[in-house]
């Protein structure tokens, strides 16, 4: 065992120091911040006196250290994520002082990593994310941010239309502040219904299966579909649901205060039946992703999509001129119109780092600058009332008329209910498109996991 | 004379220990302020990019460049005594180099909104050990370590059996980090009913009842990985086998088919589940066009249709798998004395006798090897299928049934389960595929 064994020997020890070293910042990061919640506990206990203001003073230092706001967004598409980028160097030329750190993560990717930032402390500041039930889950847990204070200071309950207040707001204090929202209808091509024979967009239910009809005697399949990923069936299931039992119930059904195997539920499945019978969907939709069956409309082999506005993105621009779209028709004429609008908007975690700068990011993502420049070039719609939009298409126009004259706005099956029951609610439409007779046991066996979901006390 | 007793290696491997410090906080510890975000590294690059809200960082730059200068030399040093002092000169200037930084930041008026951090300090106390390690070439001090070394010898002398296994050490500290402590935490978790936010609850067996007695998707998923294992195994391995002997002999062109047939292998899973997708695209795919080409009236929906797209994604991972397959064949081929060939030609054995007497019985041990290979990857299987269907249309797997129990549904306790399962059942094929290949390790 010469020296040069004991160099050996003393540089593989200190490889492993240097490795735990890497640990240490950490727990040191962590003291510190530990230090300044005392710090603030400190602040509210003691009252007047010189030891107060030390106090006060180390708090605005420790503030200002975190200087930047950090920006979590799930906008990856090319002509969101250019929207998004452009924002954030708009604050950051107007802020210099307090920069926003961008980091945008595939749509997927995000939804998966939402409880990790959550959870982490300290947590990303500023994040994207949905409204209804996926935001009440967190802010039932105590995750996210009371920014009551921030909505009052910038007058939000002035400037935002009612319905998305009450969107935001749980037991009167805001959580969430929604910025923009789509509408989901029937998308159409007026020149294959002419070409069919048929006058006017379906108003009833009658009338689409007599359309469809209509269609399948040119040769033309009626609706284009395209759920190899599942979620395109779940707006058939929204719709047909609050056509046939009225929103409240599918609030209640999507709430899970409803069993799957009440017999209302059924007789979606028997109207969903009649569709199948008239020989409305394209076949083998289950093969194709959403955007792979857009290509049967544009080639003039379908006439019809369920679709949300999103549809026109991936639409080719030249055919758009014959892309059109109607309300989903109504089944039970004394029941309320509900109709799908899944809304988007940002919030805060609760152990956000840079408080106050997150806020006043919020704030400026709320603003109505920022929801005119969405308006104009994403042809996202407002949630606030002052936003222009006289020079919208009328495309457009007729969208926001669908919205403002539904008696009830849903946000999508696997954003009204919690993702387990998405998850088996789709699977469990999908077995329903293979096997129509099978559904007494598909609802039995949704009805199972929604009886799972609520002993679990999600 | 003196020159000798100026102990220059040992100060080389002084002043590597020094830039190996310096190096680390320059990129791992916070340089200012407490978050680690805010490393050396991380102010050099914004303040060269112009990001926004980028520090002037004066003269920073000159710390990784002097770094970088002193770690090649001090190495040089460490490994070649005989030219260390030059190489102790070398570093030393480095040092003086990095500590004009460290001067001009002391120097310069602080920013109370962002004191000097641990890394900062780190950095400076490391580029002064890389000066003063002349100290440690001195003849007297190199003297007094080696009177140390020499008095103390047996404190530092290591028993020569423990000297392995300090040099597995850092690798066993990984090794249990990330493979056996998450192991037994997922055995731990799936016997809670941890959603990923809330504290776990302590449940026991429920989870585990609930996969074997209640849960459809479960079962459909074993059965789903079964018919992957049983496909797996013989599938590839007949069709590679078959091509290893035919690609084996000298054929015009055999080059090419080798080629062709191991190519799949280079692209990854999920680019091989996108080619396939468009391959089964009813309407526009390469299969069904060359169906309705040929006249057939109602060919298949494939990925559509819930009865056909199981076999159709593991149609998919077979055209990768018997690549790989002919491949290790062919390697086993190679190593086929020919001389025992021969001998059975010269016996008067036909084609199938020679094969089915001499050829198979050789490549025993590959078809071992592969046949566990298969039922490990089979298991695994979660790519194709993620890519292909995200487990839509009767295709789910374990693998990809957990990752949606616990990421999509927030049920990090059952997902936990069924990772637990699936590893018991791998455990039994790696255990198996271990034998094997240690049984062959000592044979050679």
């Amino acid at each position: 065992m010469s020296r040069n064994s004991f160099w050996k020997i003393f540089s593989v020890a200190l490889v492993a120091i240097l490795l735990f070293t890497a640990c240490s910042p950490v727990i040191q990061t962590v003291t510190v911040e530990k230090e300044v919640k005392v710090v603030e506990t400190k602040e509210v206990k003691v009252v007047e006196t010189v030891e107060v203001k030390v106090v006060e003073t180390q708090q605005v230092e420790v503030m200002k250290a975190a200087d930047t706001v950090l920006y979590n967004s799930y906008n990856g598409d090319p002509k969101p994520r250019a929207f998004d980028e452009s924002v954030v160097s708009m604050w950051n030329e107007a802020h210099p002082e307090q920069p926003v750190e961008h980091s945008i993560i595939a749509h997927e990717d995000f939804k998966q990593a939402i409880r990790a930032y959550l959870t982490a402390d300290p947590a990303p500041d500023v994040l994207t994310w949905f409204a209804g039930n996926r935001a009440r889950f967190f802010i039932d847990k105590g995750l996210v941010m009371d920014i009551s204070d921030m909505w009052a200071a910038n007058k939000f309950n002035e400037t935002y239309a009612p319905g998305f207040q009450e969107l935001a707001s749980i037991d009167g204090k805001q959580y969430f502040v929604p910025t923009s929202y789509y509408w989901w209808a029937i998308y159409y091509r007026p020149s294959l219904f002419k070409q069919a024979g048929i006058e006017k967009a379906p108003e009833t239910f009658d009338e689409l299966l007599t359309a469809c009809d209509k269609l399948n005697a040119v040769g033309v399949t009626p609706f284009a579909l395209g759920d190899r990923f599942k979620w395109p069936t779940a707006a058939w299931f929204d719709y047909l649901n609050m056509r046939t039992n009225g929103p409240q119930f599918h609030i209640d059904l999507t709430d899970l205060k409803v069993p799957y195997t009440d017999p209302k539920v059924k007789k979606v499945f028997e109207n969903w039946k009649l569709l199948i019978d008239h020989k409305c969907f394209m076949e083998d939709h289950a093969a194709y992703d959403w955007q792979e069956a857009i290509d049967p409309m544009v080639q003039g082999k379908a006439a019809m999509y369920l679709m949300g506005a999103f549809i026109t993105d991936s639409y080719p621009d030249e055919a758009e001129s014959d892309l059109d779209f109607f309300r989903f028709p109504i089944i039970d004429p004394a029941l309320p119109v509900g109709e799908d609008a899944p809304t988007d908007g940002y919030f805060m975690a609760a152990t956000a780092r840079n408080s106050e700068g997150g806020k006043a990011f919020l704030a400026f993502l709320g603003s109505k600058e920022v929801q005119q420049k969405a308006f104009n070039e994403l042809n996202r719609l407002p949630t606030r009332k002052d936003v222009d939009i006289s020079a919208a298409s009328a495309a457009v126009q007729k969208g926001i008329a669908l919205i403002q004259s539904a008696d009830y706005v849903a946000q999508f099956y696997d954003r009204d209910t919690t993702a387990a029951m998405a998850e088996a609610g789709m699977e469990g439409f999908m077995r329903f498109w293979s096997n129509p007779d099978d559904i007494d046991a598909i609802l039995a066996d949704l009805e199972a996991e929604r009886l799972r979901l609520v002993e679990e006390g999600n | 004379m003196r020159d000798q007793t100026w102990d220059f290696s040992l100060s080389s491997v002084f002043a590597l220990i020094c830039v190996v410090i310096l190096l680390f906080s320059f990129l791992f510890l916070p340089w200012g302020g407490t978050r680690l975000t805010d490393n050396g590294a991380r102010l050099v690059s914004d303040a060269f990019s112009g990001a926004p809200g980028a520090r002037e960082v004066p003269l920073l730059w000159l710390v990784p460049l002097m770094g970088s200068v002193a770690v090649i030399f001090a190495m040089w040093g460490a490994l070649t005594p005989e030219r260390s002092r030059l190489a102790t000169f070398i570093s030393i200037g480095a040092g003086i180099g990095s500590l004009v930084y460290f001067i001009t930041a002391l120097g310069a008026p602080q920013d109370p909104k962002f004191p000097l951090g641990l890394g900062f300090w780190a950095a400076f106390g490391a580029s002064l050990g890389m000066i003063a390690q002349f100290l440690m070439a001195m003849p007297p001090v190199a003297a007094a370590w080696e009177g140390f070394a020499a008095g103390t010898g047996k404190v530092f002398r290591v028993p020569p059996g423990l000297v392995p296994y300090l040099f597995i050490a850092p690798a066993l500290i990984l090794y249990f980090v990330w493979i056996i402590a998450p192991t037994f935490y997922t055995i731990y978790l799936s016997m809670t009913n941890w959603d990923g936010i809330t504290d776990p609850k302590f449940i026991g067996l429920d989870n585990y009842i609930r996969l074997f007695t209640k849960d459809r998707t479960f079962t459909d998923s074993l059965w789903n990985n079964l018919r992957w294992l049983v496909i797996f195994i013989t599938v590839p391995t007949t069709l590679g086998l078959g091509m290893a002997l035919i690609f084996n002999q000298e054929m015009r062109g055999g080059k090419i088919f080798k080629v062709s047939f191991y190519s799949p292998l280079v692209l990854s899973l999920p680019v091989i589940g996108l080619i396939w997708s468009w391959v089964y695209n009813p309407s526009l795919g390469l299969i069904n066009s060359f169906l309705t080409g040929i006249g057939v009236t109602d060919p298949p929906g494939w990925l559509g249709d819930r009865q056909l797209a199981i076999w159709c994604v593991i149609a998919a991972a077979v055209w990768r798998q018997v690549g790989y397959v002919m491949v290790l064949y062919l390697a086993g081929l190679k190593n086929i004395d020919p001389q025992l060939v021969d001998a059975a030609r010269v016996d008067g054995a036909n084609r199938w006798n020679l094969f089915k007497h001499v050829i198979f019985p050789l490549l025993a041990p590959v078809t071992t090897i592969i046949a566990v290979i298969s039922m490990i990857d089979s298991l695994r299987a979660f790519d194709l299928v993620a890519i292909m269907t995200r487990g839509g249309q009767n295709t789910q797997v374990l693998a990809n049934f957990m990752y949606i129990e616990a990421f999509n549904n927030y049920r990090m306790g059952y997902g936990g389960a069924i990772a637990v399962v699936l590893f018991a059942i791998s455990l039994v094929f790696i255990g198996f595929y271990l034998r094997q290949t240690l049984k062959d390790e000592l044979e050679y």
